[in-house]
């Protein structure tokens, strides 16, 4: 069994046997290929009440490269308006990018964003979400992000 | 052929700390067991290397992680491949551990079984609030724990038919057998499976390899005695006092010198320039990966060159995915309701419910 695999398998045994963290909810994890969370930011911030779906989609080289990470837009989720979340739903952290490290796992990134949401003051997009969305590509890891700043 | 989809489920049953029960229960051991895995794989050590932080990760992860980013993994402080240093004590650890590891589960058991305060609840939590609360409502939830905790591992060698994976060499190895296996440095032992299993798709070039002996063959011919002898050597390919292969730069090396590089190695040279390079290296990285490990514990040339053709089968069923999307996704999907069934059996009812509602939400963005 490839690496990636059995790692999954193990994070996803540590979710079912410890739980999640408040607030991040396992949605479906059907195969070891996509895996979707729900993620709720607590307490008083100008996102309490909504929910939100994230998107994890792994390839053979997890855990050695970062997992591709987006919030889901659909009919049911709307992606978080923030300055480093595109409309699409695409996500500007350093953490999936170049701050990525293996020994991070799927929960660490969820709590991670979710932290990077609770911190938020002001609901905006990121000033060059219309440019970035028309072009994007469908996968945000094809993406070479400029981080906004260096604090996610 | 395995009789049924059960046994295979437990040949590649989950290890992982919480096997253990909590620190209340049993102090330390869930620590112990978590200390003893590389934070990349999760796996126990393999051939445990440190970096200069002192940071301890499985040879071949830490030079994965390398090739990929120049930092050690936890401390991000800088490091490359000249700063891996072997790390014998731990691998002598992880290597007693594991042999024991199982038999420790089974003693806890019926210690278990007196308890009657919850051991591992759902979210880890009653456990440590109020560890000594006795509840008989909870009687049954933690009966279901145990069977989680220690379940299905079995004390007496004897009779089980169980294949499990060797934490030193990721072979599969009948269960009865596997302390044989890890005393014998990974070398003999092996199941039929592990070599009878991907026979059917060998390559030409790859059979050539392997000519027509495996290893499992070799050590099935041989005399109870030569075994022995062997095994005391521990070296049947003279790696003792083996330099690690240099890192090469191939894209100065003509397609030739390449192949060269490769047959030098015993090791196929079809599959054009691109597939060569990530042949070679691979191989570098597991032919110095296991110079990690101490002379003993070291798997042959011929095991290297099999994990070798296992990596480049998996890259292949990748690519193929992206022309065959639909059979790639039922293998997989097969092989995950078998993962997700033995994960279910190993928790509580109640634990499960967060994933029980799963399966709403279908994105299908793909292409
Ligand atoms: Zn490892
Ligand atoms: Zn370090
Ligand atoms: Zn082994």
């Amino acid at each position: 069994m490839a690496v990636s695999t059995r790692r999954l398998q193990k994070e996803l045994v540590e979710i079912q046997k410890q739980g999640t963290p408040v607030g991040i909810t396992l949605l479906s994890a059907d195969d070891f290929q996509t895996w979707l969370f729900t993620v709720q930011v607590l307490g008083d911030t100008i996102y309490s009440g909504e929910l939100f779906a994230l998107k994890f989609r792994f390839d053979g080289q997890y855990p050695i490269q970062p997992p591709a990470v987006q919030f889901v837009v659909d009919e049911k989720y709307q992606a978080p308006v923030h300055p480093h979340v595109y409309s699409n739903g695409h996500i500007c952290a350093s953490i999936l990018g170049n701050e990525w490290s293996p020994v991070l796992s799927v929960i660490a990134v969820c709590v991670t964003i979710q932290s990077m949401l609770a911190s938020c003051k002001k609901k905006e997009r990121p000033p060059d979400n219309e440019r970035y969305v028309k072009h994007a590509p469908e996968n945000p890891k094809k993406t070479q992000f400029v981080y906004h700043d260096d604090t996610v | 052929m395995q009789p049924n989809v059960v046994s295979l489920s437990e040949s590649d049953s989950v290890q992982d700390p919480t096997d253990f029960p909590p620190s209340s229960i049993a102090p330390g051991l869930r620590d112990l067991d978590d200390s003893l895995r590389c934070p990349i794989c999760r796996e126990l050590y393999t051939a445990p290397v440190t970096l200069s932080c002192g940071h301890c990760y499985c040879s071949l992860c830490i030079r994965n992680s390398l090739s990929s980013k120049a930092e050690c993994p936890i401390c991000r402080q800088n490091a490359s491949e000249v700063h891996i240093r072997k790390n014998p004590a731990m691998e002598s650890v992880v290597k007693s551990w594991a042999s024991g590891r199982d038999f420790i589960l089974g003693l806890l058991k019926p210690q278990e079984d007196h308890r009657t305060s919850p051991s591992v609840d759902s979210q880890g939590k009653a456990s440590n609030t109020q560890p000594d609360s006795p509840s008989k409502k909870r009687k049954r939830t933690t009966d279901d724990t145990l069977t989680s905790a220690a379940g299905e591992r079995k004390l007496t060698p004897g009779i089980s038919k169980a294949q499990v994976q060797c934490p030193m060499c990721n072979q599969t190895v009948p269960e009865r057998t596997i302390n044989q296996h890890l005393d014998s440095g990974c070398q003999s032992y092996l199941s039929e499976a592990s070599s009878s299993g991907t026979r059917g798709q060998q390559k030409e070039q790859w059979s050539k390899v392997f000519g027509n002996s495996g290893i499992t063959h070799r050590n099935k011919d041989k005399g109870k005695a030569k075994e022995k002898e062997k095994e005391k050597d521990g070296d049947p390919d003279g790696l003792s006092d083996v330099d690690p292969l240099p890192k090469v730069s191939y894209n100065v090396l003509k397609d030739k010198l390449i192949q060269e590089y490769l047959t030098e190695h015993g090791l196929p040279t079809n599959g054009g320039r691109d597939a060569c390079i990530a042949r070679h290296q691979k191989w570098v990285m597991l032919f110095n990966a296991n110079l990690d490990r101490s002379p003993a514990n070291r798997q042959s040339l011929d095991q290297l060159k099999r994990e070798l053709k296992k990596w480049e089968e998996a890259q292949q069923t990748r690519k193929h995915s992206v022309t065959d999307v639909v059979a790639y996704q039922k293998e997989h999907k097969s092989e995950f309701e078998r993962l997700k069934e033995e994960a279910r059996r190993r928790i509580p009812d109640k634990t499960s419910n967060s994933a029980a509602a799963s399966g709403i939400i279908v994105i299908d963005d793909d292409e």
